[in-house]
């Protein structure tokens, strides 16, 4: 009872803060249902796209930026060859692949010589890649890659402008299957193909490479000697989370209906492993509960505070601020008892087997 | 080497499904026009769409545009005689890449053949 709370205590505390809060905000329960839909079939793929690395016991993977990158590259080609609607959505997801996979594999192989750093060091290679993004969205696009829509373009003629309209695509998925309960719009589709890579996870974790990943995030000197091969299973993790990460972004975006083509990858890995570990997360155990709940939490505190700081000290800014300080807080301060937990839990195994090997000698000796 | 096949097959499938997507999802242009020649232009105002889309209406003299999606269309003309009898005339047509389509509607209402014509379009 004790060991389950303290596992959960996230949850349970950010779940607390937000039934306090909630009747202050003023807000309605259908609305804020209807939000919660709507933010749940924005960013939980996103989110799921970071359970694979877990298993492979590399942390929580900042690198899904890379996807995201790739994602928003894709989605400038398809607004640029102006093919709209859900063929652009699903031609913009095949077109990411090729990106992804490569981003994925260079990060993977990075991460392979970071061994025990993995979350800083793709945090830092996320920078790095989007510097290149950068060069190449800015200064590649019409100059060295043809663009042919103008209206892409800055009026220099090279360089991708801030924000990409995408209304050809917008709402493509969303609204290809939708019901309607008690003024609640449920996009059905786009929920289902988030429930499609639930039930992949699922079954990927049972699968061979699924059970070598597991052998390899537990231990990799144990998966080395029953002949796994470490460092390319740790590749694969990175690069299919990198490749579902591309796709989570262009599900994110269709949702949204504009890309800031410079700011809108920048902060997705931050908001969804925060999300995350807002659901219950660790950097070592994560699952698709973690992931639903969080999601719904992490964003539950989006709506509320700025209302309920608006009602209680009549600026909606305070009450974003104290989202801030609540949630970033709470993200840091679970990575750091995940951290300390993880220290104590190698000094208890060190001691006890430095004890049963005294014990030996003892006996040795004795004998 | 069953391997290699599996990995050939799926990039054929893949590239099939993306030029699938890229044809049916691309977006074109079409230009209607209701400008008429000499004797044989029928002045009238025309309410047209193309594939039972959002309908719209060119009056006499007018041109207008109208964005589609995809190679197969049918567009459906409908207008007023002088003796305010109601016609509707539907046609099919093909979008074709990179080329703005051009329908001239008095030739539809006259029953000529050559009321599409294709631009290519300036890169």
């Amino acid at each position: 009872m004790k060991k389950n709370l303290i596992n959960n205590i996230v949850p349970i505390l950010i779940l607390t803060l937000i039934a306090l809060v909630f009747p202050l905000s003023g807000l309605r329960v259908i609305p804020t249902i209807q939000e919660i839909v709507l933010r749940l079939s924005r960013n939980l793929f996103l989110v799921l796209s970071l359970l694979i690395p877990i298993v492979a016991g590399m942390g929580l993977n900042f690198g899904i930026v890379l996807g995201a990158m790739a994602g928003q590259i894709a989605l400038i080609f398809i607004t640029d060859w102006h093919i709209i609607g859900i063929q652009g959505i699903f031609l913009a997801t095949i077109i990411s692949i090729p990106f992804s996979v490569l981003l994925g594999i260079l990060a993977g192989k990075i991460l392979n010589k970071a061994k025990g750093r993995e979350m800083i060091t793709s945090m830092i290679l996320g920078f790095f890649i989007n510097g290149v993004y950068q060069l190449v969205v800015l200064y590649g696009m019409g100059n060295i890659i043809h663009i042919t829509d103008k209206k892409l373009l800055l009026s220099r003629g090279y360089g991708v402008r801030n924000a990409v309209d995408l209304i050809n695509v917008r709402r493509g998925l969303d609204s290809l299957i939708n019901l309607k309960i008690y003024n609640v719009e449920i996009p059905i589709f786009t929920l289902l193909i988030i429930a499609g890579l639930g039930f992949f996870t699922i079954w990927f974790r049972k699968t061979k490479l699924g059970q070598d990943m597991r052998a390899v995030g537990q231990d990799m000197e144990v998966a080395r000697s029953s002949g796994i091969n470490v460092p390319k299973t740790r590749v694969l993790a990175i690069v299919i989370s990198t490749v579902l990460a591309g796709f989570g972004q262009i599900i994110y975006l269709q949702n949204i209906g504009t890309m800031n083509t410079y700011n809108s990858h920048e902060q997705i890995g931050m908001f969804s492993i925060a999300a995350l570990l807002v659901g219950g997360a660790s950097s070592s155990k994560a699952t698709i509960f973690n992931a639903i709940s969080g999601v719904i939490l992490f964003h539950m505190l989006f709506i509320v505070s700025p209302n309920a700081g608006k009602n209680i000290m009549g600026s909606a800014e305070i009450g974003e601020y104290f989202r801030v300080f609540i949630s970033y807080g709470i993200v840091a301060l679970t990575l750091v008892l995940h951290q300390w937990r993880r220290k104590k839990e190698k000094e208890y195994k060190r001691k006890k087997e430095m004890e049963a090997i005294m014990k030996g000698e003892l006996n040795e000796k004795s004998i | 080497m069953k391997k290699v096949f599996n990995w050939i097959f799926l990039l054929i499938f893949v590239l099939i499904l993306s030029a699938i997507f890229f044809f049916t999802g691309k977006q074109h242009k079409v230009l209607l026009t209701n400008k008429g020649k000499g004797e044989n232009a029928i002045k009238t105002n025309v309410v047209y769409s193309i594939d039972n889309l959002k309908t719209k209406k060119i009056r006499y003299g007018k041109k207008s545009a109208y964005y589609i999606k995809g190679i197969n269309h049918v567009i459906e003309i409908s207008y007023k005689t002088e003796d305010k009898k109601e016609v509707k005339i539907e046609k099919e047509f093909k979008a074709k890449i990179s080329t703005i389509e051009q329908i001239d509607v008095q030739k539809i209402i006259r029953n000529e053949k050559d009321w599409i014509t294709y631009k290519k379009l300036n890169k």
